[in-house]
């Protein structure tokens, strides 16, 4: 007897009505099985490496400008539970840390730069500022974006930075030097370097000289509040500038170098930060990329198999209702192993689905125990921080007002009544 | 000094009054007047205790306090003379009424009375704002010597990290180096077969959460028997098995959940 499959194809030539019925419903279930494949996104990865633009020759101490890095806004946590899984915030926190810590050891190597600091939120009188927003971060995908100025207020450029990862480039990552990442960092900071090669000599020169008048102006504006102000644009312009042998610039300049060690000290905390997160940050990002593409996999066959066992039920459902007499009896084998092995396959599919909450069990429980072992060190560097950049404030404060009275007592000045004399804006 | 810093007073005490009451006087002539008188005054005042402090100071009878004392005077009392020399400048028409206005007016900020110079109060701010930026050193030096501390201490506890996860593997050299790793890889999953295969039994990567943590061989632990495998294929219920077995301490009971754990492998195997 030949095989059932044989009497079905034709019996389907010889009725057309019934032929053309089973083709429709085969070709429905097979556009949504193809649909439901591909619902699961495939996941592209970089291109090739990204080589770091290092500087050819050593540039003039002159042309060398210093960079600060703001401490980077965590962004929004995706309003997806299933994509937020295993991110909680604190962690978001740690990572708003350590990738400007990160961004900072990338562009210390090139030798395109002076000093590169990481620097608390809000911090004035950087020459180039850098300002970053996490929009995704979850072991796989980094997604920046990243706004550079200078000091006079001109953008640079804002950019959204995105890489996706497979597992293995968490291999032979290095502390301080290698991110499984590192595309994204070099990337950014190739990008930095390229504007900053755009610039003349005489710009960057200005750009430095505008820094240290804002500085100045911030710290006696009676002094230097009005040799650099900010055009209809909000860019400062140099309006004039101090003597040479000016002694109130010295004294600025004295204190200017007391905050670069200030913000110095304040990295070294932040640097020791970085050395206790790199390994449980590296481990918790590969761990968490495994489970989550687990986890994509579990589903992508259990709606598999749901889907084919449908069709196998739905297929034998079609051939009893378009068969005639003659075909339902040579395949009614064949009907009752397509019911059979299709409600066997939806029920592999739940037991599927099931499995894939064991996955996203793995993910909260890598999430949770991640968070416990980083939140101590957030909570500690940012207390230190804190802790010296208020004591610092305080003193700029005491400074502010001893150098306002060296100012008045230098120039025969005196105080107009009403004002107070510290910090713009603050009376 | 007595004799000096009786003259001292005196002419202070002169100045001040004339400061304060000249003012009030509105007879130009008066002022002038005045103006001539004081600066008589003070230039006699000038040469006697300039003289008598050279032949002090020649004579090598002066302490540096006594000199210190000296020179503040004498600065001070010229100071003096400057002004009512423009005051009688200006009153007798010499120079314009403008100027000795800005004159008094620096004259009134400084005070007349033993204040201190310009000078000296700029040095004393300079000498309070150099002890501020010696004091904020120190803490910042403090703070530094605590970051070294800590650092070293971590290197001899040998965390830090150091080295980080680098593993054998390298997967681009140096940052910029190229990697063949980067060129193939296609897509995740695509490429890893055996990621999918081991998903599709329940294992694989989900038993890495259980590598995940550094202390799942702690000490207090007991050994897995010989026949277990290393768990780096751990699923969670597995891993929350081998954990259970390893913390148990009654022996017959670790067996058993052993047992479990042998089944729930060879189940999901």
């Amino acid at each position: 007897m030949p095989p059932d499959s044989l009497h079905l194809r034709f019996d389907y030539k010889r009725r057309d009505g019934a032929h053309s019925g089973v083709l429709v419903i085969c070709a429905l279930l097979a556009g949504a099985l193809l649909s439901a494949c591909q619902s699961t996104p495939s996941r592209k990865i970089s291109d090739g490496p990204v080589s770091i633009m290092s500087a050819e020759a050593e540039i003039p101490e002159g042309l060398l400008m210093d960079v600060g890095i703001e401490v980077f806004d965590p962004g929004e946590l995706p309003e997806d539970e299933a994509e937020e899984l295993g991110i909680p915030a604190e962690v978001r926190d740690a990572e708003a840390r350590f990738i400007p810590i990160h961004l900072k050891n990338t562009m210390q190597k090139t030798g395109q730069w002076g000093a590169v600091r990481v620097v608390p939120a809000g911090t004035e009188g950087s020459e180039v500022l850098v300002r970053g927003r996490i929009e995704q971060s979850d072991g796989e995908v980094l997604e920046l974006q990243i706004d550079a100025y200078d000091a006079t207020g001109r953008q640079w450029f804002g950019k959204r930075y995105r890489t996706e990862i497979a597992e293995a480039f968490y291999d032979g990552t290095e502390q301080g030097v290698k991110d499984a990442f590192q595309n994204l960092y070099n990337t950014v900071a190739n990008d930095l370097a390229k504007y900053k090669m755009r610039l003349r000599p005489d710009q960057i020169e200005n750009i430095r000289r505008v820094s240290e008048l804002r500085f100045a102006a911030d710290l006696v504006p009676d002094a230097y509040g009005q040799h650099v102000v900010a055009d209809t644009d909000g860019i400062y312009q140099v309006q004039r500038l101090p003597a040479v042998d000016d002694p109130m610039l010295a004294r600025v300049r004295a204190i200017r170098e007391r905050d670069y060690l200030l913000i110095d000290t304040v990295n070294g905390h932040y640097d020791s930060f970085y050395v206790e997160m790199f390994e449980p940050y590296a481990n918790w990002r590969r761990f968490r990329s495994q489970e989550a593409a687990a986890l994509r996999e579990v589903k992508r066959q259990a709606t598999n198999r749901k889907l084919l066992g449908a069709a196998a039920i739905v297929g034998a459902i079609a051939l009893e209702v378009f068969g005639n007499n003659k075909t339902s009896a040579n395949t009614s084998t064949l009907r009752d192993v397509m019911v059979i092995g299709g409600a066997m396959a939806v029920k592999s599919g739940f037991d599927k689905g099931k499995e894939a909450q064991i996955h996203e069990d793995a993910l909260r429980e890598l999430g949770t125990s991640f968070e416990a072992e980083v939140s101590p060190f957030v909570v500690e560097v940012e207390g230190e921080t804190v802790e010296l950049t208020g004591s610092a404030e305080a003193q700029y404060q005491t400074w502010r007002e001893l150098l306002q009275k060296i100012h008045l007592s230098e120039t025969g000045l005196t105080i107009p009544a009403g004002t107070n004399p510290s910090k713009p804006g603050a009376d | 000094m007595s004799s000096l810093k009786e003259l001292i007073c005196i002419l202070c005490i002169c100045l001040a009054w004339s400061a304060v009451t000249a003012d009030s006087v509105t007879d130009r002539s008066a002022l002038l007047e005045m103006a001539r008188e004081n600066l008589r005054v003070t230039q006699a005042a000038e040469r006697r205790i300039s003289d008598e402090y050279n032949s002090l100071y020649a004579a090598g009878a002066l302490a540096a306090e006594e000199i210190e004392e000296y020179r503040g005077f004498l600065q001070r009392i010229r100071r003096f003379v400057e002004r009512y020399r423009l005051e009688v400048a200006v009153l007798s028409g010499a120079v314009d009424q403008d100027q000795v206005s800005v004159m008094r007016r620096q004259d009134l900020s400084r005070g007349f009375s033993g204040e201190q110079t310009d000078e000296e109060r700029t040095g004393a701010l300079d000498a309070e704002l150099d002890a501020s930026l010696g004091d904020f050193d120190e803490m910042l030096l403090r703070e530094q010597e605590q970051l070294a501390d800590k650092a070293r201490t971590a290197e001899a506890a040998g965390g830090g990290g150091a080295g980080g996860t680098a593993g054998a593997q390298s997967y681009a050299g140096d940052a910029g180096a190229a990697s063949d790793t980067f060129s193939t890889q296609g897509e995740i999953g695509a490429g890893a077969p055996d990621a999918a295969d081991a998903a599709e039994t329940g294992e694989g990567p989900v038993a890495a959460a259980g590598g995940y943590s550094k202390t799942a061989q702690q000490e207090g632990k007991s050994p897995a028997p010989a026949d277990i495998p290393d768990g780096g294929d751990d699923d969670i219920v597995a891993r929350q098995l081998r954990e259970a077995a390893e913390k148990e301490t009654d022996p017959a009971l670790r067996e058993k959940l052993w047992d479990e754990y042998r089944k729930y492998k060879n189940a999901t195997r």
